[in-house]
């Protein structure tokens, strides 16, 4: 039983490296991001008033590792789609949080943890094509929403407790960023294999990297391109 | 002026809008019967095999009362009704005798289970008024029943209150947290209350002339931990089979996962339904304690032999760890296909071969005289 739990808990871990590391994080960075988000759920929520909390693991984190990637994005256009990405995304999760069925067994095609995965993912794939974004976008996905329904109870009076990233490292909001990156990783990658591949086809592939390919050099007298 | 206008003007429509969506999510919130039951009917013959307030798809699976294995072939949306198909005789978990209760409060130490609420406000008409009271439905006195029983038997019982409000499609993401938060405590088992939205007739019994709400169990079709939930499911309707025939009504695998994902041994329970008194419910959760506590938690017999509980079982793990190995290892090989040309697989593999095996393969070669 122990070992199903590991199992669980390593494959989980397992992705989220990967993700951290299509980000571009270094491999120190992305364990130093996991163990964080790993503590971070074990600590008591931080309580904002009586009916609003935050987990550390499950949201500050993921939003500072959002907020790091926005400022470290290559250009303002990139930061401006990140932005609108995360507020469609947020709208989106909101808006169908009340017109999808109201229990997983009432859905009709996938668990919603993934589908607000799907959502955020898609919608920053098709405004920026960027892993960037896409994870920017899944997270702010489930902390907007959370927030808007947050004031909505307040101005509503509903009793609804609202813990961002409560779930911690199991949180819809940490499952939204990371299956995010991996729908865009996956779209991409498909794109590129239907396209026949992108110019590194003509390349090999030595030593964990892309080189010149010699042979072909050879042949157009130290020249790749095949005009 | 006018800027600022226009300003006032969208916020005054952006909160009419979310106003507006929490309104049409309240009358979607009358707890799974707003769209009313689905009848399900045996194929071929026509004989109805159960009802159920959930939506159900095909594929869908049901251990009936008498323990024969349906699955769901048809589905029509329009009249809400289904069809099935039978599957097999379950073979159930040998239950030879009854364990004594009186060994079971006497047992051992250090139990403890945890209890939440997914849909806090479900609530029973004749005694509560409505289907559905905000911020502290019918169902959360059923939960202190059930912890009333559990106490009985030396069993710790954490009850969470946390209203995961409004009901929509949201309250299992707000649920999980609090499904998460009482792992942390290190709980044998949680479990999520609920009540069902069918006819009374489904649900009503009686035990030792006490009025009774009957019990279904649900279970999540697509997670890790089914195999090690549908064996502690099976414990609990076998030693129910035995003591109270037919008072664990059956057992539904449905669509979605109840936050089931998250460890093995937790459960979803349906006390009853909407339309009989909550005190039926009430007198069903504390014999279903009972019940629950000898399946977890096993205990001596009359002759005084030693009776295993499922909290001890590891059966069921080893499909589990097989079932999401096999996704991961089918993702990552479908992935290394997408991400990775010809070129690239075959240096990957020859580079991994050379410095994993290099060493190895060089002492084979020296032992062999070649160079």
């Amino acid at each position: 039983m122990v070992i199903l739990v590991f199992v669980s808990v390593l494959i989980l871990l397992g992705v989220a490296h990967r993700v951290l590391d299509r980000l571009r994080l270094t491999d120190g960075g992305a364990l130093a991001v996991i163990a964080a988000i790993l503590v971070g759920t074990f600590i008591p929520d931080i309580g904002i008033t009586e009916n609003v909390a935050v987990n550390i693991g499950g949201a500050l984190i993921p939003i500072a590792l959002a907020v790091y990637l926005f400022i470290k994005a290559g250009t303002a256009k990139e930061r401006t789609r990140a932005v609108v990405a995360a507020v469609a995304a947020g709208a989106a999760v909101y808006g169908l949080s009340k017109f999808l069925p109201a229990g997983p067994e009432e859905n009709q095609f996938m668990n919603y943890n993934y589908l607000y995965a799907l959502i955020g993912g898609g919608i920053a794939y098709l405004l920026g094509r960027s892993r960037r974004s896409a994870f920017i976008a899944g997270i702010m996905a489930i902390i907007l929403s959370d927030l808007v329904q947050a004031v909505v109870n307040w101005y509503t009076g509903i009793p609804g407790r609202t813990v961002f990233g409560g779930a911690g490292a199991f949180d819809a909001t940490i499952i939204a960023g990371v299956f995010a990156v991996v729908l865009a990783e996956v779209v991409g990658e498909t794109r590129e294999k239907m396209q026949g591949g992108t110019d590194r086809k003509d390349m090999a592939f030595e030593d964990g990297e892309f080189v010149e390919n010699k042979d072909k050099m050879q042949r157009n007298g130290g020249d790749t391109d095949e005009k | 002026m006018r800027n600022k206008c226009k300003g006032f003007i969208s916020v005054f429509v952006i909160a009419l809008l979310l106003i507006g969506m929490e309104a049409y999510a309240d009358t979607q919130g009358f707890e799974h019967s707003n769209k009313g039951y689905f009848e399900v009917f045996e194929k071929g013959t026509g004989n109805e095999v159960f009802a159920t307030s959930w939506e159900v798809d095909v594929g869908d699976r049901y251990h009936s009362a008498d323990n024969k294995m349906y699955e769901i072939v048809e589905v029509d949306q329009e009249n809400r009704k289904a069809f099935a198909e039978f599957i097999e005789d379950i073979k159930m978990p040998e239950i030879d005798e009854i364990f004594v209760t009186e060994t079971l409060q006497t047992a051992k130490k250090d139990r403890k289970v945890s209890l939440y609420f997914s849909h806090n406000a479900e609530s029973y008409v004749p005694t509560d008024g409505t289907d559905s009271k905000s911020g502290n439905g019918g169902i959360i006195k059923v939960g202190e029943a059930f912890k009333k029983g559990f106490n009985k038997y030396g069993v710790e019982t954490v009850i969470n209150k946390t209203s995961h409000e409004p009901h929509d499609a949201n309250s299992y993401v707000r649920s999980r947290r609090t499904a998460t938060r009482l792992l942390q405590d290190g709980p044998d088992a949680i479990f999520d209350i609920h009540r069902d939205a069918i006819p009374k007739e489904h649900y009503i019994d009686t035990i030792n002339d006490t009025p009774v709400a009957k019990v279904r169990i649900v279970l999540g079709r697509r997670n890790q931990n089914l195999k090690v939930n549908e064996e502690l499911a099976q414990k609990i309707k076998a030693i129910s089979d035995k003591t109270h025939p037919g008072f664990v009504k059956d057992i539904f695998y449905a669509r979605g996962n109840y936050n089931q994902d998250l460890a093995p041994r937790v459960l979803l329970f349906e006390f009853g339904t909407h339309e009989h008194t909550r005190d039926r419910a009430e007198n069903g959760a504390e014999i279903f304690a009972e019940i629950v506590t000898k399946a977890l938690y096993g205990g001596q017999t009359a002759k005084g032999e030693q009776v295993q509980g499922e909290q001890d079982s590891s059966e069921g793990s080893g499909s589990g760890i097989i079932w999401i190995v096999a996704i991961a290892g089918l993702g990552g090989l479908g992935y290394l296909f997408l991400s990775t040309g010809g070129k690239e697989i075959k240096s990957k593999v020859k580079g991994f071969a050379k410095k994993e095996f290099g060493s190895f393969l060089a002492r084979r070669n020296k032992k062999d005289g070649r160079r």
